[in-house]
This record gives C-alpha cells, structure tokens and sequence, in this order.
C-alpha cells in the first residue's frame, strides 16, 4: 500500500532562541492551541481525503517551534486521528523536545501514546554557549537526557557548530557527553542564516566562525565515526539500525504530508508549502486551502537540482550515471579527496559534505557545461 | 525645390554634460511648433537610453525647424548635435564642419568646463561662428557675472555679446533665436555648381541599407540620382532624400546649405564613411571636402560569450552592431582559456564600453571582454614585419629584430595651476614632451608623444583627477616606436591563461604583476581547490599568491522537509555563478578579465 510520512508543525515557543530563523510563536493561550489542534486535525483530514484516504502512515514527526510545550490532550486528540492510517507494528513517531521540558510525566504520556523516538535539542554541553544561544544550562540537559533514557530506547541529540566565541574544549565537552548519554543518534548543524525569518541581531550569522565551524565539523564527524556511529547524511548520525526512518524519507524522494502553519509536502512528486503564519493558517483553512498550500512549480532543472542535492547529501551519493557533466569534474573531486566512487555512485568524503553545495554547482552543469 | 540660403542657419550646440544642451533644444523644437507641447517628452533629443544613462551622446540626431524670425521671414535652422567624448574627437569635428555656427552653451553656476574646450577649439579651426549662451540664469546663486567674464578672454568677445537664457523657464529664447539669424551666416554654396556634399553621420536601416546625413554644400542631390562616394568610387543610386523633421520627411531634393538624409541602399557602413564627400557620378566636383581621415580602431580586445553556445548569436549581434559602427571591427579568434570569441576593434575605451553594454542590453548576452590592447609590430630578423593585436600572438623567446609599439600625440589644455601634475604623469606615462605654449595668461597647451598603450587605461581620468576636471585631451596617431615590450603572462594553478596576458614595457611588467595578482585574488572566489596565482615574463615568475580554498558551503538543517528552502538557496547562489567562466580547474569570474584595467599603472 501507498506510504506517505506525517510531519505535524507545533509552531509555538516559550522564548525566541536569537538564532533562530524557523517560523514560530509564542504561545499565548489554550484556546490558541485548540484552534491549531482542530486546524490541524481539519487539515490532515482533507489531504487524507485528496489521497483517497488509501494509504498508510509509516514515520510521523512532530516538529516546531517545540512540540513538547503541547498539551497531553491535545497530543492524544491527534494521535486518535491519525492512528486508523499508522502503519501497524512499525510506525516510527518521533517528537522534538526542549530538554527544559522534559520530566518523567511528559515522558510517561509520549511514550503512553505510542511516540517511540525523542529528539532533544541539547545544542552544547558548555553553559557559555548555551548562555550565547539562550539555552538552559548543561545540568538541565543532562538531566533531561536521564530521564528521557529511562522512557525511550531511540534518542536523537542535536549539536549546534559555530557558536560564536566557541573553543575547542566547548566542543570536547559536548562529544564527552554524548560518550556518557550514549544516544542512538546525533544530529550535527550549523548555525547559519537564510531561514523565513530573520536572527535577533542582524550580525548574529557575522559572528559565526565558518572556518572553525568546518573544522568543528571535521572532528565531530571523526570521533562519532569512531565511536560506531554511521554517517548516513550530512549532517546525521546513527547507530546501526537507529537512522531516523522519518529523515530518510526526505532524502529519498518519499512521499510525505507537512501538517500546520510552515509545514511542507511533497505528494505525487510535487512540493507543497504552508503559509508561515498561524493566524493565516486558522482563519483560511479549510476555507481557501489554496491561500495555506502553495504549490511549489518546479522545472525539470529545478528537480534535477534537488534530486542531485539529496542524493548527495546521504552516504549512497548519487548514481554516476545520473551526473551529466564532464567525468574530469568528477575525476578532480575524487582527486582531491572531497569525493569518492562507491559501486558505480558518487559518494562525498566529510571535507565534500562541507562544500555540498559547491559540488552540486559544478556538476550540475550551468558555465561548467561549456568548458569541456 | 530647396529652401534659399539666405534663409538657412546650421548649428550645433556646444555643452558640458548637464550643462543643458538638451533642455534648450526642447525649448527650440517647442518655439519653432517642431513639435507640440503635448508631444513633448522631456529631452526629445535623447532617445537611446543607454545615453540617457551615460549622460554622452552617442548617435548625432540633427533636426530641421521653421522659424518665423522678428522681421517676419521664415527661416530654416538645423540643428546637428555633437557627440562630446575623446573617443569621437573624429565625429564632432565632421558633424561641426557641417555647420556654420555654434552655440556655446555654459552653465550660470558651473562656469566654463574644461571638456567644453577641446569641441570649441574644433569649432574655432572649422571657422565656426560661436554664440555664448549662459544658461540657467534662474537659479539664485547663477554666477552670471563670473561667467561672463570668462567667456570674454575664452572668446575675446565684448559683455553684450554674450546671451543669457533659462532653458528650464524659456528666458531669453526668443532673443537666442534672433541672435542666430542675425550673427550666423548663412551658408554660401553654388546652386550650379557640382554637386559636393559632407556625410557626417550614418545608420544602417535593415530596409533602407545605409542612410547617412549630409550636409550639401554645392549643386542639388535629387532622389534617384547617381551619386558617387569620393574616397572610393562606389556608385549607388539615391532611393530617397529628405529633411529631418522628429521623423525623416521625404523630399525630391536637398540644396546648397541644407541638411538632410540619403537612403543609399547599401548594405553596410563600410563604404559610407563619416567624412567622405559624395558628388554626382556623371558630373563630379574636381576636389574632395577636406578633412577626411580614415578612422581605425585603435583599441584591440577579445569579446567571448560566457556561454559558449552563444557564439553564434554573438557574432550575429557583432555582425548587426557593425552595419551602425563603422569604426568597430571583429574577426574570429580563440583562446584556449575562453573558447571560441571574437578580436574586436575599436575607438578607443569608451567605445569598448559603449560596445560591450549594448550586447548586453540590447542583446541580452554575457560577456567577457579581455584586456584592451593596442596594435604592436613585430619586426622580424628577416626585416618582414607582423601586428600583433593580441597578446597571446607576442612572440616569446626574443626571436625578432625589436618591437615597435603606436604612439600618439596628445595636445593638453589646461589651467596653469596643473602644469606640474600633468608633467608628471605624462612621464609616468613614458610620454616625451615635445612642446609647451601660452594660450592666454593663465593657459596653456601642452604637446606630448606618449605610447597608446600608456593613455588606454586610466589616462584620461588622471588627466581630469589632476587637473580638477580643468585640462582637455586631444591626440592623434603618430606613428609606431620601438620599445622595449615583453609579455606578462598570468597562469592559474600553473596553466596560463591565455586572456589574461598583457603586452608591456619591461620596466612595468614587476609592479604589474604584483598588482594584477593581487586583484585577481580579491575577485576570484574561494572555490573547491586552492588557487594558485602566478605573473611571470617567460619562464620568471615575477609575482605569486593564492586563493585558499572554500571550507564550508552547505545548508545543514533539513527543517520539517523543506527541501524548496536549500534548492533556493543552491539557485540563489547560482545566480552569482552566472558570471563565472571556467578556465581549466578555476572558476573566474567575468570581472578577473577586466581586472587589468583597475591596476595603477603609473609606477
Ligand atoms: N534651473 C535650471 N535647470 C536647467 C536649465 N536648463 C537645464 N536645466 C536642468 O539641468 C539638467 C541638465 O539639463 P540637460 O538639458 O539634460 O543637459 P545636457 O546634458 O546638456 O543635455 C536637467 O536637470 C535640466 O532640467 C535652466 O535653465 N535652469
Ligand atoms: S530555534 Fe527552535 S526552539 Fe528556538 S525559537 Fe526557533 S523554533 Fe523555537
């Protein structure tokens, strides 16, 4: 049967972190979250019925904003709607949380309903840094991952690289205590700009080191990789058997359905966006579901662009023999180690995941064509 | 049949930038019902925007009115713009020898400029009658007085003579016109005589083939007449010919005194030159009108399409650009770092400029516009001698007898305040002096033979620079000079790069490098290798640097499958991409070729 994956987009934070560049909200009131609760269940509905109501649901994500700040009630109402379509014995349910948020009750209720993987948003294990990006204190982490433990056996922690003013000892001490928490998986970013709105201070993204921030990188990716973790994308890692099934349906070409105001589709090969704003998306859906879905037209240059972006992204890179530029491109990456040939597939070495995006200019054509 | 020549006055406005030229042509077109209030844009002169922008005409538009003067007579005005650059010193005075008379048009605040000088000291040598005419009175702090004064000693004309006018407001304009008929003179041609008339403009129509502007200064040119070009013999017969109105309007004839178009029917500007003399086949006039010269390009430069598949629509626009240009010309050449391009001839800088903007505009192409170069010759051991226009043609191993290099004259205007700072540069110019002489009191001409190569650059705006705008520029072609050349080769990760290789005086060729390389490292981008950068004379490398290579460039977080936010960005970052050329392993940037030209030469 059809397999399409569920992300639902809980918009609303308890403060703005000053990095932050994702569309979010304070929360203000229940009935706020009443409304987005009916809005989302309102439009999980009527894309339920757009797909014929024939398919299965095999990997949910609830993302933000921080989900974790969501009523216990409102998380069963959606579950209870969305659970006819899960797909039995094997659903994959993950939930964003604010370490801060975490305590045994909460857990207790996720895992009760059925969520079976926690994402938590540790960022750094130096109170500096976490003093920078506005995030609780190392203590509140570690304790959020203890208690987390006791109720989940797939944790994925987020690292954030480039903090301004960061050092090398900050960075040891955060691979230090992912050695003690023992995640099944790792998420690695990078502080950077381009998101639907703009950072608190218009220098912030100035003060982000990019050439430590690659060298951050570097040696993160190295001592995970010792540690037994696979780097399945760029900026993911897991252990055997623990990479995120949600995540790798976007790098895939997977269908899947964005719920909630931001939130974004991809259904029969067409990308669809959500208007980033709550008030929007209340007010209009169901009504004018076109003014809240926009679909996102692509030319075949556009889509070729993507699927050599997200091919590239993953460890099983991208078929040779779907690269239409000249072989010396490919010969020159390989050479100078920023790539290499694994079974007939162009596969990024670490140092090419940094320059991903330059990569995928130069081979995907473009002045390059020309100088054969 | 023609108007009487008594009634005819051919005229050019002479005019600093801004100063207003175009604002009172309007006002004369509005006087004389050329065209109604309504019709009226602002600035109807001015049609091509891309001069509107730069602010130079580019293109002569002349223009016929009637005017009904004070004693009730009508009269015939032409009025033939002048182009106002360096590069076109050649046009102007073609376009002022088919006038009588010129108004000298200076703004009430600005005062004299040094550029209107060179045009007027060509209108004074063609014999021209010059009006002073002091614009824009109406502003309070016009200095009216003061520049009164000084067209006094420039002219040597008495206060009265001097008119004062508001464009803007259409003060004083009646009074201008009067002035025209009354202190112009009228042209004098023979009506019986053989037919001798000027070309001093053309453009090419892809129905009409060449049209060009004459001005007839004896006999009558008919419709379907058979005419023959002097410089050439080329016979063609008259399609049509007529007057300029805001619009052509035909006529069966053009007289003595008159101006107006001739559709030749030939289909290019080759044979029509600016400055030849057209007469009648069967009856032609014994002498040519003087003046004519050959214009050639003098300026030499390599135009490439960024995207190679635009080679041939390249060459169909050069093509389309040279039927209107004469003096611009192209042939096939190759580079091995930028493919298939053309070798193109020009004026001089302006016109490369003027060139390149127009296939971008107009044509929407990308481009890469080499270094600009002069014409060198090589004389060989066998005494044979060869030009060499591109520097990749330089021949290395000194494997011939010397290298000669163009010179030019140049002839200085100036304040004497700048002597000093225009000395010195001219001999960092490498100029000799030649000649020094008082004009007036306090200005001077100053004569000078400096190697073209040297003025290309930055001459000109140091010349402006030094002298505070005040000194004017004129040269001519003298002749080639030995020197002792070498070529500067640039090489990217250890292959050189053919268009980036310059031609140079051996004692320029250290500090050239040093500054080209590090330019080249400010504009060409961080990328996936290191590059390295070299400037060497043979096999000595002069000069080295390098671009480290990019670190990190990649969009990390993959938020809730927004896959449309990285592909945007990816696109976004492509577009920055657009004006890069991949030379070997290198990605350079289209302004890298044109880098050469920010180096400070004079050291
Ligand atoms: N105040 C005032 N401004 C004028 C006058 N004549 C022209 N201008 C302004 O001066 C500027 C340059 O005039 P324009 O005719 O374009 O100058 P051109 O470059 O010589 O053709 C324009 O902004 C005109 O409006 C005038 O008599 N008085
Ligand atoms: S970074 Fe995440 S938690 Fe912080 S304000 Fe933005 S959406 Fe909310």
């Amino acid at each position: 049967m059809r397999t399409v994956s569920l992300y639902v987009h809980i918009p609303f934070c308890e403060r703005r972190c000053p990095y932050c560049t994702f569309y979010h909200v304070p929360k203000t009131d229940r009935a706020m979250e009443t409304r987005l609760v009916e809005g989302l269940i309102g439009e999980f509905r009527i894309a339920g019925a757009d797909l014929g109501r024939q398919f299965q649901i095999p990997t949910v994500y609830f993302g933000g904003g921080t989900p974790s700040l969501l009523d216990h009630r409102s998380f069963e109402i959606l579950i209870d709607e969305i659970s006819p379509f899960l797909t039995a014995g094997s659903v994959e349910i993950t939930v964003e949380s604010n370490p801060e948020d975490v305590n045994e009750r909460l857990m207790q209720n996720l895992s009760g309903i059925g969520v079976n993987r926690l994402s938590l948003g540790i960022q750094s294990m130096s109170s500096r840094a976490q003093n920078v990006l506005k995030r609780c204190t190392p203590r509140s982490n570690e304790q959020a991952v203890r208690i987390a433990k006791r109720y989940f056996q797939n944790i994925s922690l987020d690292l954030l690289l480039g903090i301004p003013g960061g050092t090398a000892r900050e960075l040891e001490e955060s691979l230090a205590a992912v050695d003690r928490f023992e995640p099944q998986h790792v998420s690695v970013y990078c502080l950077e700009p381009g998101g639907v709105i703009p950072p608190d201070t218009d220098d912030f993204f100035d003060r982000v080191d990019m050439e430590r921030a690659a060298d951050e990188y570097l040696l993160v990716c190295d001592r995970l990789r010792t540690r037994g973790f696979g780097h399945y994308e760029v900026s993911n890692f897991a252990r055997s058997g623990f990479e995120s099934r949600h995540n790798k349906v976007y790098w895939n070409g997977g269908e899947y359905l964005g719920i909630g105001p931001s939130a974004h589709s991809f259904i029969e090969g067409e990308r669809y966006s959500n208007v980033p704003s709550i008030d929007q998306y209340l007010a209009e859906w169901p009504m004018f579901p076109r003014t809240v879905r926009r679909h996102e037209v692509r030319g075949e240059t556009e889509r070729r662009l993507e699927e050599i972006m997200l091919d590239l992204r993953t460890s099983v890179g991208t078929p040779l023999d779907r690269l239409k530029c000249n072989p010396r491109l490919v010969d020159e990456l390989v050479d100078e180690d920023l790539a290499s040939i694994v079974e007939e597939r162009l596969v990024l070495t670490d140092r090419g995941y940094l320059v991903l995006n330059e990569i995928v200019h130069r081979l995907s054509g473009g002045p390059w064509a020309a100088s054969a | 049949m023609g108007t009487s020549q008594e009634r005819i006055r051919n005229f050019c406005i002479i005019a600093h930038i801004d100063h207003g030229k175009s604002t009172l042509a309007d006002r004369f077109l509005e006087r004389t019902r050329t065209i109604d209030q309504k019709q009226m844009r602002d600035q109807v002169l001015d049609t091509m925007d891309l001069e509107r922008e730069r602010g130079i005409t580019i293109k002569s538009h002349p223009i016929r009115m009637d005017y009904v003067g004070g004693d009730g007579s009508e009269y015939v005005f032409n009025l033939i713009d002048t182009p106002g650059h360096v590069d076109f010193t050649y046009e102007v005075s073609r376009s002022l020898s088919a006038c009588e008379g010129a108004l000298l048009v200076v703004d009430a605040v600005q005062g004299v400029q040094a550029q209107t000088i060179s045009n007027l000291y060509l209108a004074i040598e063609n014999g021209l009658e010059i009006i002073p005419v002091i614009n824009k009175i109406d502003i309070p702090i016009a200095r009216v007085d003061f520049v009164t004064e000084q067209l006094v000693t420039l002219l040597g004309v008495r206060k009265d003579d001097v008119l004062r006018v508001s464009a803007r407001d259409g003060l004083g304009i009646d009074e201008l016109m009067e002035a025209i008929v009354a202190r112009i003179p009228p042209p004098s041609g023979d009506p019986d005589g053989r037919l001798k008339a000027l070309i001093f403009d053309s453009h090419f129509n892809v129905y009409k083939g060449a049209v060009v502007y004459v001005r007839v200064f004896d006999g009558v040119l008919r419709t379907e007449d058979s005419i023959r070009l002097l410089s050439n013999d080329r016979v063609f017969e008259t399609m049509e010919v007529g007057y300029f109105r805001l619009k052509t309007a035909a006529s069966d004839s053009l007289g003595p005194g008159e101006v107006g178009y001739v559709h030749t029917g030939i289909k290019s500007l080759r044979e029509t030159k600016v400055g030849d003399t057209l007469t009648h086949d069967t009856r032609p006039c014994d002498k040519a009108l003087s003046g004519f010269k050959e214009i050639k390009s003098m300026v030499f430069s390599g135009l490439y399409p960024m995207d190679a598949d635009d080679y041939t629509n390249l060459r169909d626009a050069l093509e389309k650009l040279q039927l209107n240009d004469s003096a611009f010309t192209f042939e096939p050449e190759t580079s091995a770092a930028l493919g298939f391009g053309f070798r193109c001839g020009f004026l001089g800088l302006l016109h490369v400029e003027v060139i390149q903007e127009r296939l971008e505009r107009e044509y929407s192409m990308g481009l890469i516009t080499t270094m600009p170069s002069v014409k060198y010759r090589v004389v060989q051991k066998d005494g044979e001698t060869v030009e060499i226009d591109n520097p990749a043609r330089f021949p290395m191993g000194g494997d011939f007898e010397r290298i000669e290099e163009p010179y030019v004259r140049t002839e200085i205007i100036t304040p004497n305040d700048y002597v000093g700072a225009i000395m010195k540069l001219n001999q960092d110019k490498r100029g000799t002096f030649i000649e020094m002489d008082y004009l007036s009191v306090d200005r001077l001409r100053l004569r000078y033979e400096i190697p073209l190569a040297e003025i290309l650059v930055d001459y000109y705006d140091k010349l402006k620079s030094v002298s505070k705008g005040y000194a004017s520029l004129d040269y001519e072609f003298v002749g080639h000079r030995p020197g002792d050349l070498v070529r500067l080769d640039v090489a990217l990760n250890g292959d050189p790069v053919d268009a980036l290789s310059v031609i140079i005086h051996k004692d320029k060729a250290y500090h050239w490098g040093r500054e080209l390389s590090e330019r080249l490292r400010e504009v060409i981008p961080r990328q996936l290798y290191d590059v390295a950068i070299q400037a060497c004379v043979g096999n000595r490398v002069i000069a080295r640097t390098n671009v480290k290579a990019l670190r990190k460039n990649v969009t990390a977080k993959c938020y809730g499958g927004d896959i449309t936010r990285k592909r945007k960005l990816l696109e976004k970052q492509k577009e920055g991409k657009k004006r890069m050329k991949m030379v070997g392993k290198v990605e350079v940037p289209q302004e890298a070729f044109l880098a050469v030209l920010k180096v400070d030469r004079s050291n």
